[in-house]
């Protein structure tokens, strides 16, 4: 007979609660990718007959399509924005101390902490207000201001974690501040910028609150149309489709940055 | 390879005064160390050498060349950290290559310098590997590597061993000693320990509240220590308050009535005087002929710390440590052992007020 390992009740309480929890996390969006498979008209669970009919609805709809193109053409110009914008930004709070530092910085992160739908009406009020039309570009900013601050905090974070007498050692040997800065400080740091950005483009890609107030019928992302849709037809299968190709990008994405930079630093 | 000056170079940090109007002068070729303790000044000093910061006033030269308010990249200074800040995402080879890449040389001269300076360091081989694939001691021969390899007019040295264990530290200090001399280069050392500084430097300078107390060879500053702070904090020290009697200039009598012969050495003793433990001899009995001071004492503590003994005495109000070499089994003393305190009057020096 094998001897059997030993387990305190404590662990096995401590087991089953982790897997409990990994259930509560995971099944969701199992159920959701297993039911974009399902042949049947309205969205079910488990599948009855497998189909991809429900991608190809996902192919053939024209306005999701058009949502998806809006939504990764404004995630992606965001990330850029919000890269240049905070990066520079993080490394003005990292390194200097000047009055107000620490105003701008809890500035800078507020977007994190004023809710979001509130955020989205203030700039819808102040659009009317302004006399200004919803365009492109404003929509744009507005992602901006809702991603830099998931940028500052990652490379703020990895910028005090960096020994200065790095960059000083570069300095010491003849790099100037310029070659100082490519050549040792920004690759140390890549790590949260790379992390910083990704957060960045999943919040925007993500975000309903203020793409719903500032959007229009030209200009409307993802999960905008999502819900538009859900609220006056029901739940399509078409949805669980996109959601599915939605979560499949965010993997390869997730496993492309792991053989990159390792998912330890995605904190 | 350069003679560096300070010139009455000052340095504040919102009101704490770091560096007050110092002014040195480090000869070329030589070792220098820069000793004191936690805040007395010398690493505002180094990094004021070394560019990173700028002095409020006085002028910083480098070979007759001013470079107070040169930036640190151009001032060709080899810089060794603490931390020994290689960078992590580069190779050693690359490391010790960044600084002849920033300065363009050639891929054939930067491979014959690595391998060079590796070599130097004692880690031939070690190019491929990445800095934290590298013990501590490793990763600091690098780091002297690194700083070498762009061959520069002065080498400088943050305490460069504090992080490595003893027997390590005391491998490094003859090492570094050895190539430093070997190659010639000006070296400024920074450290708060006594011993490295000791072993270490040609001169000393040691510093206090952001001014020069001393500067001398390490011989100097331990047997002649010119203040309080010196003696004190450069090895065991016995201080003894009291003026020279009148009329007699080589007899010296304690605050506490206790008098001893002392060397005429020039200067009035107006700070007291100061011995080294080790000018102390401890006589179990009487000795047959009389030495020049000779008091009764007793043993108050004995501390045995390997070579020697350390021996805590009671002399009439004076409390009085002695090092005792251990030949064959220990010192023979113990507790409140009744002995003769022979007292060489060379021994004694005069402080400064």
């Amino acid at each position: 007979m094998t001897a059997l390992r030993r387990v305190s009740p404590f662990q096995a309480g401590f087991w089953l609660l982790a897997m409990a929890t990994l259930v509560f996390l995971l099944a969701p969006i199992v159920i959701v990718v297993l039911a974009s498979f399902n042949d049947n008209q309205v969205l079910s669970f488990p599948v009855d007959r497998f189909s991809l009919r429900w991608y190809r609805a996902v192919w053939e709809d024209f306005e999701l399509l058009e949502s998806v193109r809006v939504s990764l053409i404004v995630a992606a110009i965001a990330t850029v924005l919000a890269l240049a914008l905070g990066i520079p930004a993080a490394f003005s709070l990292a390194r200097y101390k000047f009055p107000g530092r620490d105003m701008i910085s809890a500035f800078l992160l507020s977007p994190l902490l004023i809710p979001l739908i509130a955020l989205g009406l203030a700039v819808l009020l102040l659009y009317a207000a302004a006399g200004l039309r919803p365009s492109l570009t404003g929509f744009i900013l507005m992602h901006v201001l809702i991603t830099v601050p998931y940028v500052i905090r990652t490379v703020l974070a990895v910028l005090t974690q960096l020994d200065p007498a790095l960059e000083e050692a570069a300095l010491s040997l003849g790099a100037d501040d310029l070659r100082t800065k490519w050549l040792v400080t920004m690759p140390l740091i890549r790590p949260g910028i790379i992390a910083g950005g990704f957060f960045a483009f999943m919040t925007s890609l993500d975000n309903v609150p203020v793409s719903i107030f500032l959007g229009s019928s030209r200009m409307t992302t993802l999960p905008v149309r999502i819900y538009g849709q859900v609220e006056s037809y029901g739940i399509d299968p078409v949805f669980a489709a996109v959601s599915t190709l939605l979560i499949a990008a965010t993997l390869a994405i997730m496993i492309a940055l792991d053989r990159i930079i390792g998912l330890d630093h995605l904190k | 390879m350069s003679a560096i000056v300070f010139d009455q170079v000052a340095k504040s940090f919102g009101p704490v005064r770091a560096v007050a109007g110092c002014s040195l002068e480090i000869a070329d070729s030589s070792f220098l160390a820069i000793l004191g303790p936690s805040g007395c000044g010398k690493t505002t000093l180094l990094r004021m050498l070394g560019g990173f910061l700028t002095p409020d006033a006085g002028r910083i030269l480098i070979g007759g060349r001013e470079v107070t308010h040169l930036p640190p990249f151009r001032r060709n200074l080899g810089f060794v950290f603490q931390s020994y800040a290689l960078f992590p995402h580069l190779t050693i080879a690359d490391n010790v290559a960044f600084g002849l890449r920033m300065r363009r040389l050639g891929a054939a001269e930067v491979a014959a310098r690595v391998r060079k300076y590796l070599e130097l360091v004692r880690l031939p081989g070690a190019e491929d590997r990445y800095p934290d694939q590298l013990s501590g001691g490793q990763q600091q021969r690098i780091a002297l590597a690194r700083a070498l390899a762009i061959e520069p007019d002065v080498l400088l040295l943050d305490e460069p061993l504090s992080a490595l264990d003893r027997k390590l530290r005391e491998e490094m200090q003859a090492e570094l000693k050895e190539i430093q001399a070997a190659l010639g280069v000006t070296t400024l050392l920074v450290t708060h320990d006594q011993e490295e500084a000791l072993t270490m430097a040609d001169r000393i300078v040691v510093m206090s509240a952001g001014r020069v107390e001393q500067v001398g060879p390490p011989e100097e500053i331990y047997e002649a220590p010119r203040t309080r702070f010196v003696a004190d904090f450069v090895g065991v020290s016995n201080f003894f308050e009291g003026a020279v009697v009148a009329g007699e200039p080589g007899l010296f009598r304690t605050s506490g009535g206790t008098t001893f012969r002392i060397a005429a050495n020039g200067h009035a003793p107006e700070g007291g005087l100061v011995l080294r433990p080790e000018r102390i001899t401890v006589h179990r009995s009487r000795p047959a002929a009389t030495p020049a001071n000779l008091h009764p004492a007793r043993i108050v503590r004995v501390l045995y710390q390997g070579q020697k003994t350390r021996v805590d005495l009671k002399l009439a109000d004076l409390s009085l440590t002695a090092m005792v070499p251990n030949a064959r089994r220990g010192a023979g003393l113990a507790l409140n052992d009744e002995v003769f305190v022979e007292i060489d009057p060379e021994g004694f020096r005069s402080l400064a007020r």
